[in-house]
């Protein structure tokens, strides 16, 4: 009988599947629910929120698919769909048979699903850029700036998503490629520059020039964070190759010694004047300083100073000796106020250099690197200089060694391409350029193995936790054989975190787990809130320094969401109440921040045992929900968003991520011109049932979060109306929320969500791909076997980084 | 301030054709279609914008030009985005919606420049302190301008000779590399699974589509480049600081006058930056900086001041006008009849930050000019949507398109 009814309802599935309408595989105690139930709103007919069930895969093994049946499991379970206007409604009977089906069928897929399926994908910018610069020891490669963005919003930008490799990145790396190999073997024909420049040009923007009497000479300040005032010609002169620049000043100095007692001199800082989106003090902070020339006294006389000077890069010639460093103002001030303190510098009676002409011409000669590199130039072009100082190139690019074919190959190449130009300098420029346009260096963990071989295990690993390539040790320990015991696997995820290099993971997995990288860039209505650059710097910094403090101390991750410290930059404190004004006086700002010249740092703030007068909202500002960078981020920079927080906070900290908002319902249709507040217009929004679906989900952790404006500060009542803010909400379940101390009171007593929600983030960041039904069992391993106490990040990075997720391709 | 020999060359006669060499005896008889998408990323003072005011002082320079019957202004207009502060939003001026896509040069760009040297020209006048510049490709990536003007002249009439040997070399040896990279990537095939090989079929692609660009180039290599206008000199020292913004805008309108008269490019976007410093404006530097004087409060004299920068773009503009208007295009029509001219900003209204009813100018092009139109829900003509005059321009210059991005109709009707 049963066989029967099996073999019929296969009759009657492959009949449908001949009609290209039913996937054959979904079981018949699914299909008979649903074609009761469901079909008549998502089936041929009618495609209600866009999703058609009788159509649907039924491959519970690929996440995809499993997601899929988990909302419409979700969705019976919570008796949302049918929904009430419904005629046909299930028994409970027949909701608890279907739900049993699709349970057991779970279950079973859990035991088949593979782990692991990591595309191979092209590096992504930032992994681009570190490696080029380890290769070849170049301070300043930038990618162009029509470079195509890598992150797709849901994703990190290690995963293949956002790393397809357009016509455009194809390009991108070859102009790339081309002028790195322009720096490292600069052709023989390069283009030069020559101009004579007298005072009234040498300056470039006029506003910032300080003249002396006539406009006769041009007088020097010093190094300062503005660098708006001395001279400056980033907007004169761009070096269009790299080498050595000559430069010949007609100057003189006022007096025979600076503030440091040695004779007034001037430095030359080189820097990008076109990095893309940085105001000006971000570039100087990039600023190198690559020469120095002292300037005598008396009549003015021509002194002359080799530059070296990449191609791309300018320079910023400063007086570095007329006062002390301390006595510039440094990042507590804004912009205005740093001009003004500027223009009292100038004034002041110290002696500077005077300049009254300036000469650049250049290249002269090929950057000192490169004849470090070859030893000489032109460079030798024969099979031994090859297999010396191109093969360790390649192996470091390809990170890996070379078969004994691809050697050939490439030696082959480069020397053909040497003997039909003639030019050995031709030979070398070809040979960067093709390796860096190879897919063996663009691509990474190409292969097609259940586990990562030794070599790509490395790679995973170092790009993980460095950004970059991997170092000699890993290679060594690849080419052993041993990297991916355990134990050595361990120890080595250990160094590589306690190496500097892995602050690339703190900056990139904070910028994008904790929403750093749109903080860097979010435009806030700067005259609603208290806001400067200063304040920018200081959300980015505590995010990272908060993170920082956790991994180097190796804090249990439960810190993340409550903490009894936090950090705060001096203007974010002014902002928040704790200091009454700025602190103007120019001595006491440099005596405090002298590590940073430029930017105020943020300091730490114990929120046990506090300053004096802290008020009570920054002593409620433990773990990542009191960090105003991820206050800001679910905001627009005018008004905070409790929907966006809402999703912030399921997707971030509870692991949960909310579907997309349905493609039929437009985002901002929905009536809410009765609402007067926020809380009513989602009220309004939850009256529409494919909204309440998500909504009452999502809308309560925002709500509770709503003393926060829209750059994380504190308020009592919204800025419009004056109304009071109510931070009460209810979730589904009915447990009610108060604030931000009931979210994290929620998470605390359910320490395995977060957990879960970490580990699954570091294994995406990491291993590069979301994390498939098989991957995600053994995350539930990994969570389950926590110690008691919880775990602690160095030791759930470690167990990231052993599991099978990390090991698998 | 040094003046500029450039002036003399404004004040040249008509130009005759110089481009007629690299063009077949077909092309001779229709004369090419052109665009320029220029705009500004702080706004228009609108009440001196809209030519509906017969004292307009943003278009009275057209008129001193006598252009002033080759122009329409279009009030009203609106991509209805989300509104709010964001200048960051100011490149959907030409992309017609708030979602990064493709710009109207861009999307006419592969049609309009085949064959010319350049398929499009992206220029900004100076330095950009926001990455925002006005052309998108079609991945809706903002596509780096050009923001020297000597730069600008190299494309227009060649580099020096070494830079053409470099180029040379570099064009050569690229095919044999990019033949070498593709058979890397066969070998790594192999190597990778199925779904793998799948996701590297971007590589193969992409790379040819390199080829094809640096076959495009080797090209062009060997044709020589216009020679450079004997009246036309770039200044002594390039300057693009902010302050130098007008002499530098001046010259892009001038340079592109130029690479028109030359043929080598027929598409074009120019974005007028936002600028915080003041400007130097004829020999003096301007009280207070651009960008605070966007932000004028109606404060009459910060309106004076910021008028008689907007007024010094469209000088430019205006003189890039008479120019073509002075010329004979291939086919014994005005050069300006044949060249669209848009000039906006997406950023309607800087002073309250507004993006709604965004100031648009459409000039040249051979269109049924009005001197001004009023859109809106209010006005006679209900389009509200500035890609409904996108629409119309996209059918001016040959395309047979129906809509673009969020048009909801077209200004055939009064434009055509």
């Amino acid at each position: 009988m049963k066989t029967r009814r099996h073999e019929a309802s296969l009759m009657f599935v492959l009949t449908l599947c001949l009609c290209g309408l039913v996937r054959a595989d979904q079981p018949d105690g699914v299909t008979t629910f649903t074609r009761e139930f469901c079909v008549d709103c998502h089936g041929a007919g009618k495609q209600k929120g866009e999703f058609r069930i009788d159509t649907l895969a039924w491959k519970l093994t690929d996440s995809e698919s499993r997601e899929k049946w988990e909302l419409v499991r979700d969705y019976v379970t919570k008796r949302d769909m049918p929904p009430k206007a419904a005629s046909k409604h299930p028994s409970a009977e027949s909701r608890k048979a279907f739900l049993t089906v699709i349970d057991d069928a779970f279950t079973q897929a859990d035991r088949e699903a593979q782990v692991g399926g990591t595309s191979v994908r092209r590096l992504n910018r930032i992994e681009y850029l570190n490696t080029v610069r380890d290769i070849f020891g170049l301070r300043m490669i930038n990618l162009p700036a029509s470079f195509p963005e890598d992150a797709t919003r849901a994703e990190f930008d290690t995963m293949p998503a956002g790393l397809f490799l357009s016509p455009a990145v194809m390009e991108g790396y070859h102009d790339v490629a081309t002028s790195i190999a322009d720096r490292f073997a600069p052709l023989p024909d390069h283009p030069t520059y020559q101009s004579s420049l007298v005072t009234e040009t040498i300056g470039g923007d006029a506003g910032r020039r300080w003249f002396g009497p006539k406009k006769e000479f041009l007088k020097f300040t010093g190094f300062n964070q503005s660098g708006w005032v001395g001279a400056l010609w980033d907007s004169l002169f761009v070096a269009r190759a790299s080498g050595i620049y000559r430069v010949r000043l007609l100057a003189n100095a006022q007096a025979e010694s600076g503030a440091d007692g040695k004779p007034l001199r001037l430095s030359f800082y080189a820097f990008d004047p076109t990095e893309e989106q940085l105001p000006k003090r971000y570039r100087l902070e990039r600023a190198t300083l690559v020469a120095e020339v002292d300037v005598p006294t008396g009549e003015p006389t021509w002194i002359e100073c080799d530059v070296p000077v990449e191609a791309g890069e300018t320079f910023h010639v400063y007086c570095a000796n007329r006062f002390s460093p301390d006595e510039y103002p440094t990042g507590d001030l804004n912009r205005s106020e740093v001009s003004r303190e500027l223009k009292k510098l100038i004034n002041r009676p110290e002696p500077t250099v005077e300049l009254r002409e300036m000469k650049i011409e250049g290249p002269v000669d090929v950057p000192p690197r490169v004849r470090d590199f070859f030893g000489h130039w032109p460079p030798n072009l024969n099979r031994a200089e090859l297999e010396s100082k191109l093969l360790p190139i390649a192996e470091q690019a390809y990170r890996r060694p070379l078969t004994d074919a691809e050697v050939e190959r490439l030696i082959a190449a480069v020397l053909r391409h040497g003997q039909q130009s003639g030019r050995t300098e031709f030979a070398w420029h070809y040979a960067i350029r093709r390796l860096l346009c190879s897919p063996e260096f663009l691509y990474r963990e190409a292969e097609d193995s259940q586990v990562l071989s030794e070599y790509a295990l490395a790679s995973r690993l170092s790009y993980f936790l460095w950004s970059t390539m991997p170092d000699d040790q890993l290679l060594d320990l690849a080419a052993a054989g041993t990297l991916s015991e355990p134990k050595t696997l361990a120890a080595q995820t250990q160094r590589l975190l306690s190496d500097p290099r892995s602050q690339q993971f703190v900056k990139h997995f904070t910028g994008q787990w904790l929403g750093n990288r749109t903080v860097a860039s979010i435009n806030v209505c700067d005259n609603r809130y208290e806001w400067d650059d200063n304040v920018r710097y200081g959300f980015v910094r505590s995010t990272e320094m908060f993170f920082e403090e956790v991994l180097r101390e190796n804090l249990p991750i439960a810190t993340f969401i409550d903490s009894d410290f936090t950090y705060a930059n001096s203007a974010m404190q002014v902002v928040w109440g704790m200091k009454s004004k700025r602190d103007k006086t120019l001595g006491a700002v440099a005596a405090r921040q002298r590590q940073s010249l430029v930017w105020p740092e943020p300091e730490r703030i114990s929120l046990s045992s506090p300053p004096p007068a802290t008020p009570a909202h920054v002593l409620a500002r433990g773990g990542v929900l009191g960090l105003p960078g991820v206050l800001t981020v679910t905001g627009d920079g005018v008004e905070s968003s409790p929907i966006l927080r809402g999703v912030w906070v399921l997707g971030n900290l509870f692991g949960q991520e909310p579907p997309p908002p349905p493609k039929d319902v437009p985002a901002l249709d929905v009536d809410t011109s009765q609402a007067t507040n926020v809380r009513e217009t989602l009220a309004a929004h939850q009256k529409i049932v494919t909204c309440a679906k998500c909504h009452r989900d999502i809308d309560p952790f925002g709500l509770a979060l709503e003393n926060y404006d829209a750059v994380g500060g504190w308020r009592n009542s919204y800025l419009n109306d004056k109304s009071p803010i109510d931070a009460t909400a209810t979730m589904p379940d009915g447990t009610q929320l108060n604030g931000a101390e009931s979210i994290r009171k929620t998470l605390l007593a359910n320490p395995e969500i977060f957990t879960r929600c970490l580990l699954t983030k570091l294994l995406e960041y990491g291993a590069g791909r979301r994390l498939s039904v098989g991957d995600q069992r053994v995350v539930d391993e990994i969570v389950a076997s926590a110690p008691e106490a919880g775990y602690r990040l160095q030791n759930l990075i470690i167990a990231a980084t052993t599991s099978k997720v990390f090991l698998a391709r | 301030m040094r003046s500029h020999t450039r002036r003399r060359f404004l004040q040249g006669a008509i130009a005759l054709p110089a481009l007629s060499s690299l063009l077949n005896a077909e092309e001779r008889q229709q004369a090419p279609r052109r665009l320029v998408c220029a705009g500004t990323q702080l706004g228009w003072y609108k009440p001196d914008f809209f030519a509906s005011n017969p004292n307009a002082r943003l278009i009275a320079p057209f008129d001193t030009a006598g252009v002033g019957d080759k122009l329409t202004t279009v009030s009203g207009l609106d991509h209805k985005g989300p509104t709010g502060n964001g200048h960051e939003l100011v490149y959907t001026l030409y992309t017609g919606q708030v979602n990064r896509s493709i710009s109207l040069d861009q999307l006419v760009a592969p049609k309009l420049g085949t064959d010319t040297r350049y398929e499009s020209l992206q220029l900004c006048a100076g330095e950009q302190r926001f990455n925002a510049p006005l052309s998108l490709n079609n991945n809706g990536i903002p596509l780096p301008p050009i923001i020297r003007p000597s730069v600008m002249f190299a494309k227009v009439f060649g580099g020096d000779a070494v830079n053409l040997r470099r180029q040379q070399y570099l064009l050569e040896s690229g095919r044999s590399l990019l033949d070498e990279v593709t058979a890397d990537a066969r070998r790594l095939s192999r190597r990778v699974s199925r779904e793998d090989q799948a996701k590297l079929d971007e590589y193969f692609s992409s790379v040819r589509d390199v080829e094809q660009k640096l076959a495009r180039r080797r090209d062009w290599l060997d044709k020589p480049f216009a020679k450079p206008d004997p009246d036309f000199q770039l200044p002594g020292e390039e300057n693009v600081a902010h302050s130098m913004m007008i002499q530098n805008e001046d010259l892009m309108w001038d340079l592109m006058a130029l690479a028109i008269k030359n043929d080598s490019c027929r598409v074009f976007s120019l974005t007028i930056p936002l600028a915080d410093g003041a400007l130097i404006l004829g020999d003096s530097l301007m009280a207070a900086g651009y960008h605070n004087l966007s932000h004028h409060g109606n404060k009459k004299s910060k309106v004076d001041d910021l008028i008689s920068i907007e007024a010094a773009h469209m000088a430019g503009a205006a003189r890039f006008m008479k120019s073509l208007k002075e010329t004979v295009d291939v086919d014994g029509s005005r050069m300006l009849d044949n060249t669209t001219v848009l000039i906006g900003s997406a950023m309607a209204d800087a002073a309250k930050h507004r993006r709604v009813d965004f100031p648009l100018l459409i000039g040249g092009g051979g269109y049924r000019h009005q001197r001004h139109i009023s859109c809106g829900a209010e006005h006679e003509h209900k389009n509200e949507m500035a890609c409904d005059l996108f629409v119309t321009v996209l059918q001016k210059l040959g395309f047979e398109m129906e809509s673009f991005a969020t048009s909801q109709s077209n200004l055939n009707g009064v434009l055509l």
